[in-house]
């Protein structure tokens, strides 16, 4: 393939950040945005779920209007209260356990292998959302969906005493006044300008096996994170079908 | 990780002096005009609601990823003495400050609005004493006690103009499309001041040193070698960035002079010895971190510089050498050796002194003297990890 | 709302080019002078954002694994480089044809430590390895880059008529690392030099 060798792996790293940020038009949809490899979790000898909450990773910002984006951390704070409150009602009514995932639990290797595994999971969400849903396919696979964090999780199952992991991964953005004139204006002109986009994803893994048995794909709209029941309608769509 | 995001940095010794205090800088923040003369307050808290409590809330999100950082220096002798100088220099403001040292090649420093400080070891490596440390550590304080860095952020916002804000931090910090925004903030906190406020940090830092009982002067020191190293790196860019980021760097060195000589002079605690004593469990670390970047113009400017402070450092002439040794030119052979040879006759030449001069004997041909030096590398360094390699080097 | 597919693959296969393209478990020639057997499907990333003599592979995408062949580096030219978006200063450091393996090593830490900002870049346990039917050498990587994941590595390769020419596997230490680590161990095993590089 020569036709984009010469191009500057900064202008690939440009498309995958506009992919991810400005175009919302692109999240929508190339793929079924819910992937499972297993269908239901583990009810063992009538043992319910204990599922570890892993730090939500979400991050809310502004769209100024001179098209960059300002973290926002009130409205951060506001949504993972209202997400984490979202996840307790869905857990009672799906008869799961939540446990909040504490940095401080377990032996000293085990503590540090579960650092590494959140950081892990960062890469290992990114990939997911780019060869999965953002047309980056990786035609190795064949349509498996075969992602996982490996066998390592046993540190987190060990000292949380858990069965599956949960991640919550949020970057959101919100135009400001500002902004939004801009759109209009340029709506009237006949441009499109990207309005600031939602990028989120949640995820549960088997911390028997490290395999990611769940994956969901936030889409637009859900609505204004900043609110507590646009919060919680995004962690209801998010984690719809995945607590059976 | 603590899920409770609205962490507020720190315990409240005393609640009613936290609020106190808020109201206060509060009211004073009313009566000070735009240019932001007001001194912060120990225990300021920003009033909620606030912008400037927003910034705040970023800062400490910021803070918490940074102490799981990998890149973060734990060394708890090095830890403890550089929080000692910012102790000394902050007085009152101590319990308001916390310390980060990061593992980054490049010099510098910066302090965010909620008293968080990050130090890189690219200045560790670069201070030729205590004295100039604490001129740095200064410099920030006073940049952190007239919150320079919120007015800055507020007049970007103002002139919707974040993208100046951001953009340096965007440039040096080239994250990747999902890493953390909040990042960029605190790496262009330390970045483009305007020269008034880089002035009132310089007098303030002056000040602060001289109180603490450091010799003024070396805060002038510092910025003339930094002027200089980037001088000895032929990338123009490099010298774009430091301009960009410091108003004429040279006029300011003249100003910082005279600024110092008024405060004191060169009366006061240098903490020569003390300065290497502290960084003995990384230096070893501090100077491979440098070579590794292969910029030797730079790093043999920055080694020499401090062979004067200390001329019998064996580790500073090893550094050399393999500036020599790794660059290969013309000459450069002759000049690793003989800055390996000096290294030899000090008392703490480190081992890997011998595998260099190996590598170099080796490469001009001299096989004999390979292997003698190979022979003494092993028996400096039993358990050297690499020696197979330098064994197979020897047998082909 | 528009819910069109606007998948930007779609656009790009207009343009003639896919990002990532298969594999197959067959005998492949990498930048016409390595020759691989592969026993498993790869993916072949077109715009990889690595420049120079150098071709990229991938399993599960550059931000978990990555296989970075050495398709004959001159004198003169560096191993490879990355547009990073930081102010680079100086110049890169370069291969030079009268190198031992032991400055190779320590040529693939600097360009690690330059191309992904990072001071947690090591080479070691240099060790002498038959490769494309002669004599080459092999070690093994760590690299913590920006966004904080361990990332394990293993180089094998040789130098020829004075060109570098050789293979660098590259995985998340958890997980991604160790699982296709015998699939490069093969592909090594089944590795010549041809073309150009064979005269």
């Amino acid at each position: 393939m020569t036709c984009l060798e010469h191009r500057r792996g900064r202008a690939s790293r440009a498309l995958v950040i506009i992919v991810a940020f400005g175009l919302s038009a692109v999240l929508a949809g190339c793929a079924a945005p819910v992937q499972r490899q297993t269908p239901e979790l583990r009810r063992e000898a009538g043992r319910i779920p204990r599922i570890v909450v892993m730090p939500l990773d979400v991050e809310l910002s502004q769209l100024t209007a001179g098209g960059l984006e300002e973290p926002h951390a009130e409205w951060t704070d506001a949504a993972l209260k209202h997400m984490r409150t979202a996840l307790d009602d869905e857990a009672k009514v799906r008869k799961v356990t939540l446990v909040d995932f504490q940095s401080e639990r377990g032996s000293p290797e085990d503590r540090e292998t579960s650092l590494d595994l959140v950081k892990l999971h960062r890469a290992v969400g990114s990939a997911v959302m780019l060869h999965q849903y953002m047309g980056f396919t990786l035609p190795s696979k064949d349509g498996k969906f075969d992602w996982s964090l490996g066998p390592a999780v046993a540190a987190i199952a060990r000292s949380h005493d858990a069965d599956y992991a949960l991640f919550l991964f949020v970057r959101d953005s919100y135009a400001t006044a500002g902004r939004v004139a801009v759109i209009v204006v340029g709506a009237l002109l006949g441009a499109g300008i990207p309005g600031g986009a939602q990028v989120g994803f949640a995820s549960v893994v088997d911390l028997k096996t490290g395999d990611i048995v769940w994956f969901n794909r936030l889409l637009r709209p859900q609505g204004d994170l900043r609110t507590p029941d646009a919060a919680a309608e995004t962690v209801k769509a998010l984690v719809a079908d995945s607590f059976q | 990780m603590s899920l409770t995001r609205r962490q507020f940095g720190r315990q409240f010794g005393c609640a009613f002096c936290g609020l106190a205090a808020a109201l206060l800088a509060g009211s004073l923040a009313a009566q000070a005009p735009a240019s932001g003369r007001t001194f912060l307050v120990p225990g300021y808290r920003p009033a909620p609601a606030s912008d400037e409590k927003g910034l705040w809330s970023l800062m400490d999100r910021v803070e918490q990823e940074l102490k799981l950082s990998r890149f973060v220096v734990r060394d708890p002798t090095l830890n403890a003495y550089v929080r000692d100088i910012m102790c000394r220099l902050a007085k009152d403001h101590c319990p308001d400050v916390r310390t980060y040292i990061v593992r980054t090649a490049q010099f510098n420093a910066s302090m965010a609005p909620n008293g968080m400080m990050e130090v890189w070891t690219g200045l560790l490596l670069r201070c030729g004493d205590e004295a100039q440390l604490a001129a740095i550590l200064g410099h920030e304080m006073g940049h952190y006690l007239r919150s320079h860095t919120v007015e800055r952020w507020r007049d970007a916002r103002n002139k919707s103009d974040f993208g100046t804000f951001l953009g340096l931090g965007l440039a040096v910090a080239g994250l990747g499309a999902f890493g953390s925004l909040a990042q960029l903030a605190l790496v262009a906190s330390s970045y483009g001041f305007s020269r008034d406020q880089e002035r009132e940090a310089d007098e303030i830092g002056l000040e602060l040193m001289s109180k603490a009982g450091y010799p003024p002067v070396a805060a002038a020191e510092v910025w003339e070698q930094l002027i200089d190293e980037y001088k000895a790196g032929t990338a123009e860019r490099a010298r774009q960035l430091l301009f960009a980021t410091h108003p004429e760097p040279e006029e300011r060195m003249g100003a910082l002079r005279e600024a110092a000589a008024k405060a004191g002079g060169d009366a006061g605690e240098r903490g020569h010895e003390r300065y290497l004593e502290k960084l003995a469990g990384v230096r070893a670390q501090l100077v491979g971190d440098e070579l590794a970047l292969r910029q030797y113009g730079r790093s043999e400017l920055v080694f020499e510089r401090l062979l004067v402070r200390w001329p019998d450092d064996g580790q500073l002439w090893f550094a050399k050498g393999e500036v020599y040794r790794l660059r290969g030119e013309d000459g450069d052979a002759a000049r690793a050796l003989a800055s390996y040879a000096r290294a030899l006759e000090t008392k703490n030449a480190p081992p890997e002194t011998l595998r260099g001069t190996m590598l170099i004997e080796l490469k001009s041909g001299a096989r004999d003297r390979a292997q003698a030096a190979f022979e003494a590398y092993l028996k400096a360094k039993p358990d050297a990890a690499d020696a197979d390699a330098l064994r197979m080097l020897l047998s082909q | 709302m528009i819910r069109l597919c606007v998948c930007v693959v779609a656009a790009l296969a207009l343009a003639g080019c896919a990002p990532l393209v298969l594999v197959q478990p067959e005998r492949q020639t990498v930048g016409g002078v390595i020759s691989v057997q592969p026993g498993i499907k790869w993916n072949k990333l077109t715009m990889s954002g690595y420049r120079g003599n150098v071709e990229v592979w991938t399993l599960d995408g550059p931000g978990l694994n990555t296989l970075l062949f050495f398709t004959g580096v001159p004198d003169g030219e560096p191993l490879f480089t990355r547009a990073t978006g930081a102010a680079q200063q100086e110049k890169p450091a370069v291969f030079r044809s009268a190198m031992n393996p032991v400055e190779v090593q320590e040529l693939l830490e600097a360009t690690m430590a330059r191309n992904f900002q990072t001071t947690i870049a090591e080479a070691r346990n240099l060790k002498p390895a038959p490769v494309a039917n002669g004599q080459g050498f092999r070690f093994e990587t760590r690299l913590v880059g920006r966004d904080e994941v361990e990332r394990d590595g293993v180089f094998a390769g040789t130098i020829r008529n004075g060109k570098l020419y050789g293979a660098w596997f590259q995985g998340a230490k958890l997980h991604y690392f160790k699982r296709y680590l015998p699939e490069f161990d093969q592909m090594v095993a089944s590795a010549q030099l041809v073309g150009d590089a064979a005269r």
